[in-house]
């Protein structure tokens, strides 16, 4: 028994079927998880090894190298990435994409234990997997109030919302860690002979506490203890550091000691404001959307807002047992409880706001989705029956609301990309639907009853939807081949339409001919009562003139443009290719450009301000008060969050700090008010806020700012410069950064060579060692005097506290006081500095980055895309690779960033398009049982770039990696007109029609499904093509591809391919005279109504 | 016949014309390919000009006198003091109130008082010694004078009797006379002639007896003397004017000789043995003014000046001695109105910064311009901008300090001896790690990267 069969004769189980997929499909659609983007498998392991006091270049020596060179033979390693900065190493290694990563970790683990000579000074070396996080939301709190109010508020803040269930990791931001901070003068430690790392064993062995074992008694076990001093910064004071007959010396008699906090000199601000901050990450399989639904709740309560709470909330709300809560009710509770309970130090705001992204994203593809899908019905009603129509739209639902259990069944989420695969789908489902519907109402009409027009009039078509069906599917197989981070993005998408398209294919075969045997003995019924209301007498007028226009306009016409390409056919096919070859002329001349991805608006600009390594603070401080006075100016500004002396990754990349760098976080006003109130988009900002700010950053590395989409994010040109000698580095370096700056419309461009550091070098004189000195009692004892030493760190409230013995902030940030401070022989007796070694001031590379064991230094830019695009700047310079290479011996040019997945990314995009093609040859040769006309049919597939490039030209959009996508899942979809033409020209072949014939007969026959499956198509996803918002306009690229590509595919499939029939046949013809010396007639340009079949052609719908 | 033998021919000049057809469409195509790949614009090219110039901040090429500054570490010590100690054995009777530590006292004021009682006796009875020498002196004085008359007398009458010894005999002879009165007269002689001898020889021992009295006199005056200085040694008094540091004894305690009384210390003037590094050596001249200020918060300075210099070094601290000088008015001390923080004391530690002769005529510039010896100056260009032109230079010093105008914020420089940079050269200190010789360069104003900008950062 055949499916359909099965399904009409038990239709409880396929009603059944379908309204379990309807009902799975709202109650999971609603339970999915969303999120931006879709999570990638983390493929890292990140190796961090720590070497204390040692310099970039010993650590790279002693540490890094070895530790890559053990790494360098293991498997599936794609990228050895190593970070070398003053006392560590941080290497990252990249495998490839579907390694196990744990097993890749126990890898790395086994290799790095094996490795011997490592220096001893070097400690452990840790090894873990990096799974990415990102930061949903951020709640701030900002004010006038002391630091230490701040803090304490802001981690109360945390607590509470980390009582909130499904609440991601929270990490509290601009706070500094607490800290007893011994200052002690300089001139006392020579006064009293008294030596910083003296001091700090005066202070540890006071504040040990030494457990020292049990005393076992017959009755009891009593324990002893020696306890430390009190860890309070006035106990330390009184520590006693020297002694003798004479006097007594407290350690406040030659320090300042206080309780305060950490000398990192980290600023954080909120509009101009001193501001502490909690980031709330997603990590693994957390709801974006719900955590920081939760915390805006909380932060509601907290100002005494009313609950944000919508209807369904509500509803929920009272659906709960008594006595318990919403999520979102208990945390806006808390705020409540939290406000009352004591007044706030400051303001409250939330900022970086992910889930309102998201929603804001996915709500707009909703809405492009459900109009596409309206769109569809409404030609469906025009070009078939009501009846047909709503069976078709209603196979659609089913199969989206199935698609969406299995989303939910295999842990795929609802993101951009998902739900764009969907929105491309809206169009194709019902192509399948189209033709069992088409087929059953045919034979029905041709006088079998319903439920046998329903078996074999699906049965009939079954293995061409089948055919369609697998055609697509294989089309965007290629997506899953794709690497990097795109392939990670786009792994998805291709699940879904498979998902989409199988469920579509089974609703069409088991569920639709159900509906459908019913739907005709309704209208059998009808007719037979001859009961004819007003309804159906106007949808016979509305057929009756549909059919008119069809057959008596639209057939004829295009019988007569098609008999015309068939005679002259060769000039048609030339013709065509004389297209193709102009329309490639575009790209390969300029006009239409090429870029990796579109951007799109945004609500968050992220700007990252790098100067000269070795800037203070205070520096870049007043660098950064400029940039927030003129963002200040700007309108569409809606919050100003800057980090003075820190960036952190909004991607939940990790986080660095040092005083040479500082962020400036623009909040914008959501994109939907600023298009509503003709306010600027997010790329126009930063042209804005660069105009305001010119002039005013000079002597800074770089200032980048970048629109954060969600997703990916990266300088728009970066280009990796790899070798050993760092002299040829800095040449080819410089070289690059000339080049770039050769053009217009490219700026900000630097380097991350951190090479510009001054260093006070101390090397030990040759007498020294008389005295007794050592470079580490040398180090030991400058890196007092600067950064301190840490005797002993205690258990604070909620962190560890450090007790830190060190210099005045006056002296150790003065060059001159360091250089003429007093060193301590062993012996105690001060020796000036500069007796004892000789300084010298030099420039030092600060960090080291190394890229499969050689040094690596990353050229990065900004552009300006109304002026120069960033791709064809990095292509031009790549271009030049190999004259480049051999002007700088010894260094070679990588990829980096952006351009870098762009290369992963169309570098796998060949070969994944010649498997599709390959799989869907043999789809059609087994489904044609041909070889050459599988051949026929997938000659359409390069005739769509016409489409595609004029389609590109037409709404002003560049060619993107998505565009490439679209045009290899469009493929798939082109060959199924091309199918069902070829199919319908073979019944007619098989019933001894001549080709020309047989080509007339099936155009006219098909036209009318062909255009449908186009037109479908194009309908679902024509709301996406016309999005004139932002937010999605990265997409659109991939819509334009499939929509364009799609009609002039149709267009050509419609006249070249009956063209290319004949040219097949002339081609048989002359081979068959060749073969065999004979003269073979032509085959007679007969119309088809002129031959003689065994069939009737008006009866043939498949 | 005809229309048979030309349907080939129409037919194969049909094909051609298709075959025509179709490759001039093709041909359209390829061509217009081919020139759209062509004319494909290029990268747009960034206009001539600064545009292309990394801008950098620059601070004038200043010529100035430079001062050198060294610095080092001492306790500082008085250049007046004393040590007062008990010079006779006694009990203290008397230790006037204002007699303690810290206090000021004047030259010549009391300290503490002995018992006197004693020595006053010692003395009265050595000046009796004294008389009674002086008494004897006078006696034998007299005697010396009777006894030059005796002898006188003794040899006139010895002279007379010779005279009369030589007449009887020549009355002898004359027979004048007899031989016993020439016995007589010879017995007379004799007898006259013993008794000036006797008289002689009283008088010859005169000197040696007046050179024993003198002698006992000059030790009675001496024992006077003796006695008469303990009885002043009883009172301890200051020897200069100053402040006590410590007094030792308390009254009618016993003290022995020896036993310390007081210290005194004159605060007016204080040296300071200063610990400098010894490559200093050769730069710190005697007279070189010098600012000490002490151990902890620096709420006070003092001025002084090298007063000598140690001329070999200590090895095992490789530090040089230069002694400080610092003269002060500390008459006020201990006032109610004096500050006695303002005051340098004895025993206190000070830091010391010495300002040797200045460095005339040389080039300062921001410490971070200079880097591994190589200093930027934007040199102006054909094109009418600023090309970066690499210097070497070699830096005498560096210095700490404000100079705003040179750079408003710049607290570190660096001094170099270099002639070949104009004054007034814009020096580069932004970008210099980027920065290469011959580089085009835009020159900005600092003010934006260097003015304060308003706000207060926490």
């Amino acid at each position: 028994m055949s499916l359909p069969a099965f399904g009409v004769r038990k239709p409880v189980v396929a009603n059944l079927l379908m309204f379990a997929l309807l009902v799975g499909g709202v109650i999971f659609g609603a339970r999915i998880r969303r999120e931006f983007f879709p999570q990638s498998d983390p493929t890292t392991v990140l190796i961090a090894a720590p070497y204390p006091g040692a310099a970039p270049d010993e650590v790279e020596r002693a540490l890094a190298s070895k530790i890559e060179d053990a790494l360098r033979d293991l498997r599936d390693i794609k990228e050895i990435n190593s970070t070398v900065n003053e006392s560590a190493a941080t290497i990252s290694v990249e495998f490839e994409s579907g390694t196990d990563i744990d097993a890749a970790v126990a890898d790395v683990k086994r290799e790095i234990d094996a490795l011997q000579d490592l220096p001893d000074a070097a400690e452990r070396i840790t090894v873990d997997k990096i799974e990415p996080n990102l930061p949903a939301i951020i709640l701030s709190l900002y004010g006038d109030s002391d630091e230490r109010t701040m803090k304490r508020a802001i981690r109360q803040m945390r607590d509470d919302l980390r009582t909130l269930p499904g609440m991601g990791q929270i990490t509290v931001g601009g706070i500094r860690t607490d800290e007893i901070t011994v200052e002690v003068r300089p001139e006392a430690t020579l006064e009293h002979r008294l030596s910083l790392p003296q001091i700090a064993d005066r202070v540890r062995a006071a504040m040990i506490e030494t457990p020292a074992g049990a005393v076992r008694s017959a009755t009891a076990n009593v324990g002893i203890r020696t306890p430390g001093v009190d860890e309070t910064a006035d106990t330390v004071g009184r520590l006693v550091v020297k002694a003798n007959d004479q006097n007594i010396i407290h350690l406040e008699d030659i320090a300042d000691v206080s309780y305060g906090f950490k000398d990192v000199d980290i600023r954080a601000r909120l509009n101009g404001k001193p501001a502490v901050s909690l980031t709330v990450f997603q990590v693994g399989e957390q709801d974006a959307v719900k955590m920081a639904e939760l915390v805006k709740a909380y932060a509601a309560g907290l100002q005494g807002e009313p609950a944000p709470l919508n209807g369904f909330d509500r509803l929920a709300a009272k659906l709960q047992p008594p006595g318990s809560k919403i999520p979102k009710q208990t945390a806006y509770d808390l705020g409540l409880a939290r406000a009352a309970s004591e007044e706030m130090p400051g303001e409250i705001a939330i900022t970086t706001d992910l889930a309102r992204f998201i929603v804001g994203r996915l709500q707009l593809l909703t809405r492009n989705a459900l109009q596409g899908a309206t769109l569809v019905f409404l030609v469906l009603f025009v070009f078939l029956n009501w009846r047909v129509s709503f069976w078709v739209i209603m196979g659609m639902v089913i199969a989206l609301a199935g698609t969406l259990v299995l989303m939910r069944l295999t842990g795929i989420t609802l993101n951009l990309l998902t739900m764009f695969g969907l929105i491309i789908v809206v169009g194709i489902l019902v192509d399948d639907a189209i033709v069992v519907a088409e087929n059953i109402v045919a034979r029905h009409e041709a006088g079998e009853p319903p439920d046998e027009s329903a078996i074999r009039g699906a049965n009939q078509v079954a293995w061409p939807v089948v055919g369609t069906v697998v055609t697509t599917v294989l089309a965007f197989f290629p997506l899953t081949l794709v690497e990097g981070r795109m392939g990670d993005l786009l792994g998805a998408l291709p699940m879904v339409v498979a998902a989409a398209l199988l469920l579509s294919l089974i609703e069409s075969l088991f569920i639709l001919p159900v509906h459908m045997s019913h739907s005709l003995r309704g209208a059998d019924k009808r007719k037979s009562s001859h009961k004819q209301g007003r309804f159906e007498r106007l949808e016979a007028r509305f057929d009756v003139g549909r059919d008119a226009f069809f057959n008596r306009m639209l057939l004829p016409n295009y019988a007569k443009l098609l008999s015309l390409a068939i005679r002259y056919r060769y000039i048609t096919v030339a013709a065509a290719l004389a297209i193709v070859i102009a329309s490639v002329g575009m790209v390969a001349g300029g006009r239409l450009g090429v870029a990796f991805l579109v951007s799109s608006d945004s609500e968050t600009i992220d700007g990252q301000l790098r100067l000269p390594v070795g800037t203070p603070t205070s520096v870049t401080d007043r660098y950064v008060r400029d940039v927030e006075a003129a963002a200040m100016e700007i309108p569409e500004v809606k919050s100003i969050w800057a980090i003075v002396g820190g960036i952190s990754s909004l991607e939940g990349n990790g986080e660095s700090s040092a005083p040479h760098i500082a962020q400036i976080i623009l909040e914008l006003t959501p994109v939907e008010e600023r298009s509503a109130n003709g306010q600027r988009r997010s790329d126009e900002i930063i042209v804005a806020l660069r105009k305001a700010l010119d002039g005013k950053m000079v002597g800074i590395k770089s200032f980048r700012l970048e629109e954060i989409q969600g997703g990916g994010s990266g300088a728009p040109i970066s280009i990796g410069i790899v070798g050993e000698d760092p002299a040829r580095l800095e040449a080819a370096t410089s070289d690059i950064i000339e080049r770039l700056n050769a053009y217009e419309g490219v700026y900000d461009i630097a380097d991350d060579a951190d090479a510009g550091q001054m260093e006070l070098r101390f090397n030990l004189r040759d007498g020294a060692n008389d005295l007794g000195f050592t470079i580490a009692n040398v180090a030991e004892q400058v890196r007092g005097a600067v950064y301190g030493l840490e005797p002993f760190t205690f258990a604070g409230q909620e962190e560890d506290v450090d007790i830190r013995v060190i210099f005045p902030a006056d002296f150790r940030r003065d060059l001159a006081a360091i250089e003429a401070m007093h060193l301590f022989t062993p012996a105690g007796v001060p020796v000036p500095l500069p007796e004892v070694v000789s300084v010298e001031m030099a420039r030092s590379y600060a960090t080291v980055r190394r890229l499969d064991g050689q040094r690596l230094v990353t050229v990065s830019a900004d552009n300006d895309d109304k002026i120069i695009n960033a791709d064809e700047v990095t292509r031009t310079i790549f271009g030049g690779r190999a004259a480049f290479e051999a002007a700088h011996p010894g260094v070679r040019l990588v990829e980096r960033g952006s351009s870098k997945d762009m290369q992963e990314a169309f570098g796998s995009l060949p070969a994944g398009f010649l498997i599709a093609i390959g799989l869907i040859y043999i789809t059609l040769a087994w489904l044609f049982q041909s070889y050459t006309q599988p051949l026929i049919v997938l000659s359409a597939v390069p005739f769509a770039i016409v489409g595609v490039i004029w389609g590109h030209i037409f709404f002003g959009f560049r060619l993107t990696f998505l565009s490439m996508i679209g045009f290899i899942a469009l493929a798939g979809i082109v060959v199924n007109d091309s199918l069902i033409f070829v199919q319908f020209f073979n019944k007619m072949r098989e019933a001894g029609m001549p080709t020309y014939a047989a080509c007339i007969a099936a155009g006219k026959a098909r036209l009318r499904a062909i255009m449908l499956t186009t037109v479908t198509t194009v309908c679902g996803l024509l709301p996406m093509l016309l999005e004139q918002s932002f937010q999605a306009r990265f997409l659109i690229p991939m819509a334009i591809t499939i929509s364009c590509g799609l009609i002039s595919a149709t267009a050509l499939v419609l006249v070249l391919l009956p063209s290319l029939l004949m040219i097949l046949t002339d081609a048989k013809r002359i081979a068959g005279m060749l073969w065999s010396g004979e003269y073979i007639e032509p085959e007679p340009l007969l119309a088809p109504e002129d031959v003689e079949t065994s069939i009737d052609i008006n009866t043939i719908t498949h | 016949m005809s229309s048979k033998a030309t349907t080939p021919m129409l037919k194969v000049t049909s094909v051609l014309l298709r075959v025509a057809i179709g490759a001039a469409v093709l041909l359209v195509g390829t061509g217009i390919a081919l020139t759209l790949v062509a004319t494909k614009p290029s990268l747009p090219p960034r206009a001539e000009g600064d545009s292309a110039a990394l801008v950098v901040g620059t601070v004038p090429a200043t010529r100035t006198d430079v001062d050198r500054v060294w610095s080092g570490y001492g306790t500082a010590r008085a250049m007046n003091s004393a040590n007062l100690a008990a010079e006779v054995p006694g009990r203290i009777v008397d230790r006037p109130a204002n007699i303690e530590p810290g206090n000021r006292v004047a030259a010549g004021d009391l300290i503490v008082q002995i018992e006197q009682t004693d020595f006053l006796a010692r003395a009265r009875a050595a000046d009796q010694f004294v008389a009674q020498a002086l008494a004897d002196l006078e006696s034998l004085k007299i005697d010396e004078a009777a006894w030059q008359e005796q002898l006188e007398i003794a040899e006139e009458q010895a002279a007379i009797e010779r005279r009369e010894l030589s007449q009887a005999y020549a009355a002898l002879e004359r027979g004048a006379a007899t031989p016993s009165e020439i016995d007589r007269r010879t017995k007379a002689l004799r007898a006259l002639e013993a008794q000036v001898s006797t008289i002689r020889q009283q008088f010859q021992r005169v000197p040696s007896r007046r050179a024993t009295l003198e002698a006992t006199l000059d030790r009675a005056r001496a024992d006077a003397d003796v006695a008469k200085q303990n009885v002043r040694r009883t009172a301890i008094t200051a020897p200069f004017d100053g402040v006590l540091e410590s007094v030792s004894v308390e009254a009618d305690e016993f003290v022995n000789v020896g036993a310390p009384i007081a210290r005194l210390v004159d605060i007016s003037r204080i040296e300071v043995p200063l610990k400098i590094p010894a490559s200093a050596l050769g730069y710190v001249r005697v007279g070189d003014a010098a600012t000490l200020r002490p151990d902890g918060p620096a709420t006070h300075s003092w001025p002084g000046t090298v007063g000598r210099i140690s001329p070999e070094a200590d090895p095992g601290s490789r530090s040089i001695t230069v002694f400080i000088e610092v003269t002060q008015d500390a008459t006020g001390f201990q006032s109610a109105s004096h500050d006695s923080t303002t005051l340098l004391l004895p025993g206190q530690f000070v830091v010391c910064t010495i300002t040797g002769a200045p460095e005339t005529d040389r080039l300062l510039v921001p410490r971070r311009a200079v880097q591994d010896g190589v200093l930027y100056v934007a040199v102006p260009n054909d094109r009418g901008s600023w090309t970066a032109r690499k210097t070497d230079v070699r830096a005498v010093f560096h210095t700490t300090g404000s100079h705003p105008e040179i750079d408003a914020i710049e607290q570190q420089w660096t001094v170099l001896n270099t002639t070949s940079i104009p004054d007034g050269a814009p020096i580069i200190v932004t970008n210099l790690d980027v920065m290469i010789d011959g580089r085009i360069v835009s020159i900005a104003s600092r003010a934006a990267a260097t003015e304060p900008a308003s706000g207060d950062p926490r």
